[in-house]
């Protein structure tokens, strides 16, 4: 696990990540908003401990320019006992969860595992694999700067299969997600919508492609360089 | 002592290092009071941290008073503030006394 401290209380911050190492995890560690904020950019973090007070930088406002730009990372901020308007600020601009200072690490270690238990896609809005990206509120799929127009079941096959992007996705776990119970459905119905929304990636140029495990399912792919 | 307990030992004493100059710190500022408008920011910026930081390495003490000097300390209300801040030297005091 790999986690990134943005805290400007050296003390706290050095408890915290000597602690979250001696569990193992890699930890990177930034007193400044702006030296946290190039960090979350800059590599692959499982979570994110920010303070609410910063001395550059309020902790909310990177909380809200991360998820502005799309990055879903796990992110817990530290706040002030008493400061229940920093709570809820923080969990508006887009934080998973908050703890309150003073705390206990053994309560900070489980709430940052439980956090990275978290299916990490879930919490992001816009996905983008190669040239693909998919806004999942809007239900927007851009090839390139070119809007793709799919059917619904497209959409929810395309949005599982990114959210699940170089990993096989079994047929019967596609089947669960895209139809209701009870809902009928044909033996082939899956085949169908994978050709579908095979066809239409690959009238547009899109750099991904889904690939088939014969007897096991599907996964979402960059092509290989030409 | 096992792993866990010398991992607590070294993080309360990394804390009670900060703490020793955390008081002297607000000592200067409080005799400064009233004469220095800069005190005040000061005490407000030192009990935030000790707030938040006490508690966390096991001194809940220190950081329930130093709640209470920073809330006065914010409101600038530098009348109240003595009695906190004499209550706040007070838990420090004693978490300095709990050093080995």
């Amino acid at each position: 696990m790999r986690v990134l401290v943005v805290e400007d209380d050296p003390d706290i911050s050095g408890l915290v990540v000597d602690a979250l190492k001696r569990d193992g995890a890699v930890v990177d560690a930034f007193a400044e908003g702006g030296d946290g904020l190039h960090a979350a950019r800059s590599a692959p973090y499982d979570t994110i401990v920010v303070d609410r007070r910063l001395p550059d930088m309020d902790g909310v406002e990177l909380v809200r320019r991360l998820r502005a730009e799309g990055n879903g990372v796990p992110i817990l901020i530290l706040t002030a006992r008493r400061a229940v308007a920093d709570r809820v600020e923080g969990l508006q601009a887009g934080a998973d969860d908050y703890l309150t200072k003073p705390f206990a690490v053994a309560e900070l270690k489980a709430r940052i595992a439980a956090l990275a238990r978290r299916p990490r896609a879930m919490s992001e809005n816009r996905l983008t694999l190669g040239n693909v990206s998919y806004d999942v509120t809007a239900r927007d799929v851009r090839v390139g700067q070119q809007s793709l127009p799919l059917s619904r079941r497209e959409l929810d096959l395309l949005e599982l299969l990114m959210r699940r992007a170089r990993t096989v996705m079994p047929k019967s776990a596609i089947e669960e997600r895209l139809y209701g119970l009870g809902e009928a459905l044909g033996s082939n119905t899956v085949e169908v919508h994978v050709h579908n929304l095979r066809r239409a990636l690959e009238r547009v140029g899109a750099s991904v492609q889904i690939e088939t495990r014969r007897g096991i399912g599907y996964l979402l792919t960059e092509k290989p360089a030409a | 002592m096992s792993g866990e307990a010398e991992f607590e030992r070294q993080q309360r004493a990394r804390f009670l290092a900060r703490a020793e100059a955390d008081l002297a710190r607000l000592r200067a500022a409080s005799g400064r009071l009233g004469a220095d408008p800069a005190a005040i920011v000061e005490i407000e910026h030192v009990a935030h941290g000790l707030a938040g930081a006490g508690g966390t390495f096991g001194f809940m003490e220190v950081s329930e008073q130093a709640e209470q000097v920073e809330i006065l300390a914010e409101a600038r209300d530098a009348e109240r503030l003595p009695p906190m801040l004499a209550a706040l030297d007070r838990a420090l005091v004693a978490a300095l006394g709990s050093r080995p």
